[in-house]
């Protein structure tokens, strides 16, 4: 099985030791984010998102299916994320390795399980027919900082994602096609986004965003997921190294700032597409919302 | 010109003397009697002086070939050698690419004043065997004088990743394909009836940035091949700087390169 090559003993020790004297390699503060592109595709739904080097697409498709007999009032969402070795050469398909689990539990913890979509507007027919939502993530490049970059193509696809509308008629479900009638939005409660710190120092120094290199020859790792107001959605801290609260606290102070930047760069972005898309498609006239 | 996999190639120009043999480069394969075909994405270079024809490709996967000097990483020790690895210019290479570094392939070596490298070191080394089917061999001395001539154990210092073409660039190539350039322009300006407004600098010959940072800057680097810049100096502000001007004067002019480094360092 290919491994990731472990950086030699010169990078090693010249990149601690520029840490040290508040040097990273590729010139960035210790507090601040690679540069971030994000374009949408042709259909709705499609993210890609490039944070420097690291490059991750996001697909969201919806169709119809029965929901769960346990929860017959929620629709189904789902996010898939696979590493393939596309991303990296060091990634192998079929095999599940530790870092994949690692990274699809911690998205799937902070959009999923934080309620960021409002799966109950996902039902059609109690019991009977709901949508299903799903969001495959592919990884194109990898230099680190893949469960930021991921988060935020996600959040991006989500809001960005137009469903068919449907209406139902005592038994009959009609899904009117997106030419028919204007696609519906999800009904998105709360845009979580991730921030990865790594420690360095026996964490005397903390970095975000850290590039592949970086994230090789770190001691520890925490990823805190807030959304714009504050709230913190989770924090993920695999073993590494123990944290101090007044430390925890302090990078959460830092993170929110990043979150905020980033969720108002979607918003433009977003809204940049959309003044595209209504030019392109003629859509003026065809809002279903009324003026208030 | 701009080549892709299984293009078929141009008419090529007949030979300046009778009886020269046409050489053939990287990215082309030669198929008997006479069929050539480009198996690699790049920019076509027909030297007619020399009769050769190469693909100047800017990829980043290294393919080791005999002579080539590159700079590997120490995996671990076997009783008679070294086994290293060839990284790429992409960062996250798998292992694959493993070279043999027989202890006895440095300068003056005996069993017992070999020197000793461990897990980790950075070595400069050029390739003495290059098989497709066998894992390539390094050596640590030149093949003419069998000195040392620079090779050996890279301590201390930083390694940065630039591409393939750049990597060649720095070694000289680029002065080369500078003056192929400048010919066939002269040729097509010809061709046109214009004059050709010559500007030495407009292409690069990828050396720039290290003379204008050499003039003010000291520093030691050594450039492999396979995509590696070794930069080593006083303090780490400066490798950095060297660092990142090498890598950011890929797609550069000479004189664009130059501001570059003057802009850097006003920075430092």
């Amino acid at each position: 099985m290919p491994r990731e090559l472990e950086p030699s003993t010169s990078e090693k020790t010249f990149v601690l030791e520029a840490l040290k004297q508040k040097l990273r390699i590729d010139g960035r503060d210790f507090e601040s984010f690679r540069g971030l592109e994000l374009s949408f595709g042709e259909d709705y739904g499609l993210a890609d998102v490039q944070l420097g080097k690291t490059r991750v697409l996001a697909r969201v498709s919806a169709e119809v299916a029965k929901p769960f007999s346990d929860r017959p009032f929620d629709g189904i969402f789902q996010i898939t994320t696979e590493l393939g070795p596309m991303a990296s050469p060091a990634f192998e398909t079929g095999r599940q390795t530790e870092q994949e689990v690692l990274l699809a539990r911690l998205i799937e913890k902070a959009i999923r399980r934080s309620g960021a979509i409002d799966t109950e507007s996902l039902c059609i027919v109690a019991g009977q027919k709901c949508w299903q939502v799903r969001v495959d993530v592919h990884f194109l490049h990898h230099d680190g900082g893949l469960v930021d970059a991921s988060c935020i193509a996600v959040v991006a696809a989500l809001q960005h994602f137009r469903r068919p509308d449907v209406s139902v008629e005592g038994e009959k479900i009609i899904i009117h096609t997106l030419t028919e009638r204007v696609p519906v939005p999800l009904s998105i409660l709360h845009v979580p986004i991730c921030v990865t710190y790594s420690f360095y120092h026996g964490g005397e120094i903390s970095l975000v965003d850290a590039t592949l290199q970086e994230e090789q020859l770190r001691d520890g790792d925490m990823t805190i997921t807030l959304n714009k107001f504050g709230e913190v959605c989770q924090i993920a801290k695999a073993g590494g190294l123990p944290i101090g609260a007044l430390a925890l606290l302090q990078c959460a102070r830092v993170a929110l700032v990043k979150v905020q930047e980033i969720t108002a760069f979607i918003q433009k972005r977003l809204e940049e597409d959309q003044t595209l898309r209504t030019r392109r498609d003629n859509l003026l006239e065809s809002t279903a919302e009324n003026p208030r | 010109m701009l080549v892709f996999p299984g293009d078929p190639l141009p008419s090529i120009p007949p030979p300046p003397k009778a009886n020269t043999t046409l050489k053939v480069g990287p990215g082309l394969t030669h198929t008997p009697p006479d069929n050539i075909v480009v198996h690699k994405a790049g920019e076509l270079n027909i030297d007619e002086r020399r009769h050769a024809l190469w693909i100047e490709g800017n990829g980043k996967r290294y393919i080791p070939s005999l002579n080539d000097v590159v700079i590997v990483t120490v995996l671990r020790s076997t009783s008679d050698a070294y086994i290293c690895t060839i990284p790429s210019s992409i960062s996250p290479a798998p292992s694959s690419t493993q070279a043999m570094l027989p202890h006895l392939a440095f300068p003056g070596a005996t069993k017992k004043t070999r020197p000793q490298l461990y897990p980790g070191c950075t070595v400069y080394a050029r390739i003495s065997l290059a098989n497709k089917h066998m894992d390539p061999e390094l050596e640590c001395y030149d093949a003419e004088s069998q000195k040392a001539e620079g090779f050996g154990e890279l301590k201390g210092g930083m390694v940065f990743n630039v591409s393939l073409g750049m990597a060649r660039r720095l070694l000289g190539d680029g002065k080369k394909i500078r003056q192929l350039r400048l010919k066939q322009r002269k040729v097509e300006a010809e061709k046109g009836g214009e004059d050709l407004a010559t500007d030495d600098e407009e292409i690069s010959n990828g050396m720039e940035v290290l003379e204008e940072l050499g003039r003010v800057l000291p520093f030691e680097v050594a450039v492999g091949r396979n995509g590696r810049v070794w930069v080593d100096s006083e303090e780490p502000k400066v490798t950095l700087c060297v660092g990142r001007c090498i890598q950011q004067s890929e797609f550069l002019t000479g004189k664009e390169q130059r501001a570059l480094v003057r802009e850097a360092l006003k920075k430092l």
